[in-house]
């Protein structure tokens, strides 16, 4: 404490200007740590003659501080950060030309996922929001749809307690890549009629083909049925939103709670929302709706085709997108008499889908939208 | 006695890992600025949603760019800068804002006080904060910005300048002035 007391002097002869812009003190107002609070209280001891300035530099300070407050809660940056991660990844996978799964990682990435002093500020705030809290929390939290789903089932759960992806094989030969902290719950067997599983946060599926057996996916308050595919759940426990994206194939989605189980095993068939390669959907419970809409990041459908190379030499743009429509097997509409006319020179190998639609559509002074799921280009043919 | 959330330069070794394309450390970088970020934007825009998207495609451009990415000084500042220039260049595209207009600074709460934190902070202190609270309403957009970028962010007058496209000198008369202001107040 020798330092603090010496550095106190310089504050001897501060007025209330110099206090709010000092970053010291705006510290102590905004995140007041015992260190902070012994080393004010130290100072006005020593100091009484500051006490009004500070009472007042803080009052002023509390005042902005309070009024630009926006409201975020963590599970809402969670989401965006993984949504982040995860078209970073795509975007690293799509120039690499295809989707890899790192298989079980041997050894951890050192990084923490909230940084060096993370703990210090969670053990904080558990510290103040138990003080204030606590009590309601425990008294009246809800059980998650996955716990509450999970319970007297004899099935068996994995966590990824890992930083890293981890791949788990079902009995059918499907494949589960699971997210960090996402929990996976599955019987040993599946039944004769129903591959059903539970899950809570993200995971990626390659569903083995069984046309008998439909494959079920739990999670939150979806369930999304499937015959064989590939498809992403996003259900982070009591998060806002679950999403379903489809890489590959055809999916139905459906809320749990419209959909009587026997009634999803009996059909074969996909009712409910469908959704096919590159198409997304996006459950939110406070509205209660589903929205169709693309991926962030589409992702060339690896069944299509021959791998296309995008360059254009002279190629009329309605040429360009039908090859677009191909690759990523995404409905792309658009006026074929109007466009049919716009030559497009340009290599377009490496972007994203957006990107490239970007491009094309800058070349001839259009603009796209996506529109449930599906992209319309709006043009009034070449510039 | 730094405080970890301000902790506004990344270490050396986290960015380095990012620019190879770890992307794991991009994510914990984006995870450090995300929420200052996105306060920052939410007083541009009420719609939520809309922040998120220009915050997103933000983080994106960084990631494309990371291997041209020069030191990490400035990378707040960068941050604020850029997704200011993205907002304004959003809402010219989806015509909420003509050219000759600028971007409106404005609260995205209401800044009053619960209950709970009315019965904690007492009568008179409440009212002195609401008062306060009121006053803040009425200062020019400029002024709210400055301050929000000086005591929020804790910008240097110099990166405030930058970042709202205004001169040093005119940052530090305006602060000074809304400060006084507001001392009056109290």
């Amino acid at each position: 404490m020798v330092e603090a007391f010496a550095t106190m002097d310089h504050y001897a002869d501060y007025c209330l200007e110099d206090f709010v812009l000092d970053a010291r003190f705006q510290r102590w107002v905004r995140y007041p740590s015992p260190d902070e609070e012994t080393f004010w209280h130290t100072f006005l001891a020593q100091h009484p003659q500051q006490t009004q300035e500070i009472e007042r530099a803080r009052t002023l300070l509390q005042s902005v501080y309070r009024r630009y407050e926006s409201q975020l809660s963590d599970s809402e940056i969670d989401l965006e950060i993984q949504k982040l991660i995860a078209r970073a990844r795509a975007s690293k996978e799509s120039s690499a030309g295809k989707f890899t799964v790192e298989e079980e990682s041997p050894a951890p990435k050192i990084i923490s996922f909230r940084g060096q002093y993370g703990w210090l500020l969670r053990a904080a705030s558990v510290v103040l929001v138990l003080g204030v809290a606590g009590w309601l929390w425990l008294a009246q939290s809800p059980k998650s749809a996955y716990d509450q789903r999970v319970a007297g089932q004899s099935l068996t759960e994995h966590t990824n307690h890992t930083r890293t992806r981890q791949l788990i094989r079902l009995a059918d030969g499907s494949k589960v890549t699971l997210e960090p902290n996402a929990r996976l719950s599955y019987p040993a067997q599946f039944s004769a009629s129903k591959r059903q599983v539970y899950l809570s946060g993200t995971a990626f599926f390659d569903v083995a083909k069984d046309a008998k057996r439909p494959f079920l996916v739990y999670a939150n308050e979806l369930v999304t049925k499937v015959l064989g595919t590939s498809f992403i759940v996003r259900a982070p426990d009591r998060s806002a939103r679950t999403i379903v994206e489809v890489k590959e194939g055809r999916v139905s989605v459906m809320e749990a709670a419209n959909s009587p189980s026997h009634q999803l095993e009996a059909s074969r068939e996909l009712t409910g929302l469908i959704l096919t390669a590159n198409q997304k959907v996006i459950f939110e419970r406070e509205q209660d709706r589903m929205v169709k809409t693309l991926r962030d990041t589409p992702e060339i459908v690896p069944s299509a085709s021959q791998v296309p190379t995008f360059q254009f030499k002279d190629t009329p743009i309605s040429e360009v997108l039908t090859e677009l429509e191909q690759a990523y097997q995404v409905d792309i509409l658009f006026d074929k008499e109007v466009l049919s006319h716009c030559p497009l020179t340009a290599t377009l190998t490496d972007q994203p889908l957006f990107e490239k639609l970007t491009v094309i559509c800058e070349a001839i002074g259009a603009h796209y939208e996506v529109l449930d799921g599906q992209i319309v280009v709006d043009s009034k043919g070449c510039k | 006695m730094t405080s970890p959330v301000r902790s506004d330069v990344p270490d050396t070794e986290l960015w380095d890992a990012f620019r190879r394309g770890d992307e794991l450390a991009f994510g914990q970088i984006a995870q450090r600025y995300y929420k200052s970020l996105f306060s920052y934007g939410a007083k541009f825009s009420k719609d939520r949603e809309f922040v998120k998207d220009c915050l997103q495609d933000l983080f994106m451009e960084l990631w494309y760019r990371r291997e041209t990415l020069g030191d990490t000084e400035f990378v707040k500042f960068y941050l604020l800068k850029s997704l200011r220039r993205k907002i304004y260049r959003e809402s010219l595209k989806h015509q909420w804002l003509t050219s000759e207009e600028e971007l409106d600074f404005e609260a995205d709460g209401l800044g009053e006080l619960s209950i709970e934190q009315q019965i904690i902070e007492g009568e008179t202190h409440h009212l002195q904060l609401q008062q306060l609270n009121r006053h803040l309403a009425t200062l020019s957009k400029r002024q709210q910005e400055i301050i929000y970028l000086k005591f929020y962010e804790g910008l240097e007058n110099e990166a405030i300048a930058q970042v709202m496209s205004i001169s040093r000198p005119a940052v530090a008369n305006l602060l000074y002035r809304t400060v006084q202001e507001l001392k009056s107040r109290l």
